[in-house]
Order: structure tokens, then sequence, then C-alpha cells
């Protein structure tokens, strides 16, 4: 034991895990091949790794592996409460991936999952299935079946490994009563700015203080080059959302978060956003307290929280001031109904 | 940190034995070998006796929970011999146990980038002949893997646990003598030991803010104060807070380490001026 530090580690993705049934499908080939070095590993099914007890989500933030998997049912999930749902009676959610690239202190993934390697279900028309057939049996039939399809992950941001933004825009625009909702907080619109755009597919920003970026979404775009892909995807023609959330309790988050928006409206026109989303950090018990478990090394989950029924947040006083703050100076650029806010 | 090696066979273990300099420690109920950090126990053949050694060490050696677990020895190739690239003496990181008996699959985590080529290992009940190479998948066999990792997975994280295994045989030779043996395991040793600097390389992440000094002190007033278990979490959690968001060490709080409680009021009543003091609102 020379206790020499000669090595290190793997980086993200030195390992492909695919399970057997997922061998043939266009998009494991595809993933084969941008990571041709990778080393590959057969699974019968990919909760023997991704499920594996005691593992340690942060230790395998720093060299991520891929899991390739077939998700056998659970196509469409009913919208979350945490999540705002603009009024859309129809409002569901999928999930495409498991996990992110991105690594935010306050990510909620690190309390949902066990793992912090990513899944990539490649059986896409699965979900286009599931989801004409959620069309069709949608309860309000005057609206559309609103979709996010970006929630527990950050698929624009893994557009270059697997396009399924592309693929979802595409598929969008055959479908009329489809809404879809991409949220990101990448920059990287060009990997879809060739295509045309369509009012079925909403792009979704999430947009935070310089300070909180740089400090607490490792990873993740700088404010500047959001707002860059923002403006970019505006000029193109698309529907695009900005979303303030979660809001943080950093300190001088009044003057943190008043500069965040004068900064976002100096650049983006905001009569050419669609609409803005707005909600302060709130948790599912459980999760939260599987992340304080896992880190001890962050601020933001030692702070002043309460419990609420299930969910963990700020005290009411201070989330009301929070969002009040937030909402009357979006009020200044959008009319209510433009504005969503979690309470 | 320990690092605790599971050996099925006193000829794999001598090399190791002598390389790390471990001398037998005869308080243990299994052979065990130990000096400084490293210990070495010698498991016998089999994925029971493997799993039973195994969950023996880690629960034996103090902060076993903290340890990072290797299984290191000889296996059969599916490959015929002369037939593919592997050859005997061949290393290898397993990154993929079969267990023969049950069809179930283990993964260890491979975060440290080792200087050892990987394999998946089969591990059988019985020695596999060539004639039977087909029913298994391409790749390692032993004995022993399955049981190892099933028993270090019940207390470590699977980025703590490796296996090690040296190609003795394309399932062609009926005995291996003890010298052969230990020659194949001592030519793998200066990567095994790269292998074992990189697993130390890698932390658990999420590091804690507290220190053993602040762990004690907390551990000190949860006694003085009769704190309950859930309160001991919250100072925990207090104390945490407080240097995160401050940046500074954690407060003086010793006089209450000398405060004398008669009563449950009187212990709430001092834990309330704790959370003051240590309040970042």
């Amino acid at each position: 034991m020379n206790g020499s530090e000669i090595s290190s580690r793997w980086g993200n993705f030195s390992h492909l895990y695919i399970e057997r049934g997922a061998i043939d499908y266009p998009f494991t080939r595809r993933i084969r091949d941008r990571f041709a070095k990778a080393r590959v590993v057969e699974i019968d099914d990919y909760k023997a790794v991704f499920a594996r007890p005691r593992q340690q989500f942060q230790a395998q933030k720093e060299s991520m592996k891929l899991i390739l998997a077939v998700k056998k049912d659970r196509f469409l999930y009913d919208g979350s409460g945490h999540s705002q749902d603009f009024s859309f009676e129809n409002f569901y959610y999928n999930t495409l991936m498991f996990n992110c690239v991105y690594n935010c202190d306050y990510c909620y993934l690190q309390g949902m999952y066990p793992s912090a390697n990513i899944v990539v279900f490649v059986n896409l028309e699965d979900y286009f299935t599931a989801t004409r057939d959620g069309i069709r049996d949608r309860s309000n039939r005057s609206q559309p079946l609103y979709q996010c399809i970006s929630y527990d992950t950050d698929l624009l941001a893994f557009e270059s490994v697997v396009p399924y933004c592309r693929a979802w825009i595409e598929f969008a625009r055959e479908e009329p009563d489809l809404l879809v909702e991409i949220r990101t907080k990448s920059a990287a619109y060009r990997a879809i700015g060739d295509l045309p755009p369509t009012d079925r597919v909403i792009l979704a920003w999430t947009l935070s203080p310089e300070p909180v970026a740089a400090r607490y979404e490792h990873g993740a775009a700088s404010l500047r080059r959001r707002l860059d892909a923002v403006q970019s995807a505006i000029e193109d023609g698309w529907p695009v959302r900005l979303c303030f959330d979660p809001v943080l309790a950093v300190p001088s988050w009044k003057s943190v978060y008043g500069e965040l928006l004068e900064e976002t409206f100096r650049r983006i026109d905001p009569t050419a956003v669609r609409d803005v989303s707005v909600g302060v950090f709130r948790m599912t018990k459980g999760y939260f307290q599987r992340m304080r478990r896992q880190r001890q090394d962050t601020p933001l989950l030692y702070g002043e929280y309460v419990q609420e029924g299930s969910t963990v947040t700020y005290p009411a006083g201070q989330r009301k001031e929070m969002t009040s703050f937030l909402r009357k100076r979006l009020g200044e650029h959008f009319k209510e109904d433009q504005i969503g806010v979690w309470t | 940190m320990p690092i605790l090696l599971a050996v099925a066979l006193h000829p794999e273990a001598r090399p190791v034995i002598e390389r790390f300099r471990l001398k037998q420690d005869a308080s243990f109920a299994l052979p065990v070998f130990r000096r400084d950090e490293v210990w070495l126990a010698v498991t016998g053949t089999g994925r029971m006796k493997s799993a039973i050694a195994t969950a023996y060490l880690v629960t034996q050696v103090e902060k076993g929970e903290n340890a990072i677990l290797f299984n290191l020895g000889i296996a059969g190739h599916t490959q015929k011999a002369g037939e593919g690239p592997v050859e005997v003496g061949d290393r290898f990181l397993v990154n993929k146990i079969s267990e023969q008996g049950t069809g179930r699959s283990f993964y260890p985590d491979l975060l440290a980038r080792t200087p050892l080529a990987e394999s998946a290992v089969t591990t059988v009940e019985r020695p596999l002949v060539r004639a039977d190479a087909d029913s298994v998948e391409p790749g390692l066999i032993d004995m022993e893997a399955a049981g190892f990792y099933q028993a270090g997975a019940a207390f470590l994280p699977p980025h703590r646990i490796g296996c090690v295994k040296v190609v003795s045989d394309h399932l062609e030779t009926p005995r291996l003598d003890k010298n052969t043996v230990g020659e194949l395991i001592a030519g793998a040793l200066d990567d095994f030991e790269e292998t074992i600097a990189a697993y130390r390389t890698v932390s658990d992440g999420g590091r804690d803010v507290l220190t053993d000094a602040d762990v004690r002190i907390v551990e000190r007033l949860r006694s003085r104060l009769r704190l309950t278990a859930s309160r001991h979490r919250m100072l925990s959690d207090l104390v945490r807070a407080y240097k995160l968001h401050t940046g500074s060490d954690m407060p003086d709080l010793s006089k209450f380490t000398r405060v004398t409680i008669k009563t449950k009021q009187e212990g709430d009543a001092q834990f309330e001026r704790i959370r003051d003091i240590l309040s970042v609102g």
C-alpha cells in the first residue's frame, strides 16, 4: 500500500449498462456510437444497477454511468401537486430519462432516486403511443393534453446524446390536441434551433440569479448563456416560458432576485414571453430527509424549513413575502393569468 | 480508512501477506492477518464461506463501515486457451457478478480508474468443466465473488467493494499446485495495489461539515442535557446550519456540558438557549 494517488476517477459515461432487451433499439445504437470507448456491461433489468442499496449519490455524480433500458409501463403520470398546472386540467408528465447531467444542490432528484446514474429509456414509440391514448381519453376535451417531458431530468442538456426534444417536437407537430413543455437550465437551444417552431411546444427556461447558478447549480449554464438561448428561441418564434423556480432564501434574496428580474427583462422583451412561473423551494418530506442523509455540505439543506403536510418548505410568512415580491415585480410585465404560482 | 481483503485460499493469501507484511491476529475466530489499516481474511472456498467471512471481517474491524473491501483470487476463464486474447495470468476488475445458483447478478460501482481491464464473473457451486463453458456468460468463473459481494453490500456502498480476479486456467486444468497459485497472485499485486490506491481516492461525496470534534461535543451535550434521539438529530443539523451559513467554526458551547439537568423541562430550556446561539436567521 504505497498510498499514492496516481489513479483517478472515471469521467462521466465511462460505462454503459445496457438491458439485453434494449440492445437492438436505434437510440441504443446511437448512444453506443457516441460513447464508442465506453465499457459495456449487459444487464437483465436496469433496476439491478439503478436501485442497488447504499449507493452514494454525490460520489456517483462525479462519475455518472449511463443505463439504457426499456420502460415497461407507466408512460404517463398525473401532474405533480408541486408543479404549476397553468390551469390545464389534462396535466401530465412522463419520464423519458431518470436523473440529470447537472448537479444542483437543491435538486429533489438526490432524494427521489437511489442513484445518480442516468437512465435513458430507449423505447420512445411506446411513450408516443401512451400519449396518443392520453389525448384520446383526456377528461377535458376543450383543452389539450398538457404534458411536461423534462421534469425529472434536463432533456435539452442531453440532446446531443439522445435527441428526444427533437423527436417530441416532431411528434407534437402531428398532434393538434397536445401541448408539450420542455424545461431546461441549459444553453443548448442550438441543438434544436434548426427546427421550425410550433405552438404545441413550450420551451421553458429555469432562470436563477447568477450567484445562485454559480454556487449551487453545478454544470448548468450561466444566467447570461441561458438568456442568450431564450433570446434565440424567441427570435425564432418559439413560445417561451420563464421559470423562477425554485426561489431560494439566500442572503439578501430580495435584491438578488430583484437583480435577476431586471437583468432578464433588460435582455428579454416580456411581451415576447408566453408566460412565467414562480415557486419557492419546496420538496416532498421523504426526499428532503434522504437528501440530508446523503449530504451535509450545502447550506441550502440546512436552513429554516417547516413541514406542511408531506411538504418541506419555508415558513408561511417568508414564503408569502418571497412569492408576493416576485409576483408583484412580474406583474409589471405580465397579466395575472400569465403568471403560474406555486403557493 | 480500513482496507479489508477477503481471499479464499492460503496459497492466494500468502503473496498478499508477504507484500503488505501482515501478521496473523489470533484474536479473530477466523484466519485474519493485519498490519496498520490492512486486514486480510482467509475465507475458505465457496460463496457461503466467503459471505460469512466477509460479513465477519466488516463487522469485527473497527470502523469497518468506512472500509474499502476487496476480494482477490484466481478464476477460470470461458475462453479456450489460445483462441482469444485472454491468457493465464491476466487480471481483471469485475464489473458484473452473476450467481449461477440463483440467476441473480450484482454490480460493483466502478468510479475509480484502475490499471485493470474489466470482465464479468460467474460464481458457480462446483468447478466448471470446459464442456459446460457455454452454460454461463462468457468471462471469468469463480466460486466466491457472489457470496463476497452480497455480504459486503449489506454494509458498504457499492463503490467501496471491488473484486479482482487473476486468470488461472481455461477450464481445462484439473488442479493447480500451490506454487502456481501463489505466483499468479504475486504477479498481479502491483496492479492490485494501484487499484486499491485508486479506490482510496474516491470519497463518498457530500462530506459532513461536522468534524469529529464537533460530533464529540454534540454527543456530550446529548448526554448532559438528556436529549431525545430527535433532539439530538436536530442539534446536529443546527450545528451544520450554523457552520454552513456562517462559514465559522462551531461556537463555544462548553458551558452547556457542565450544567446539571434534573427535569425534562430544564433540558428543553437549555436546548432552546443553544438553538438561539446557533440561529442563523
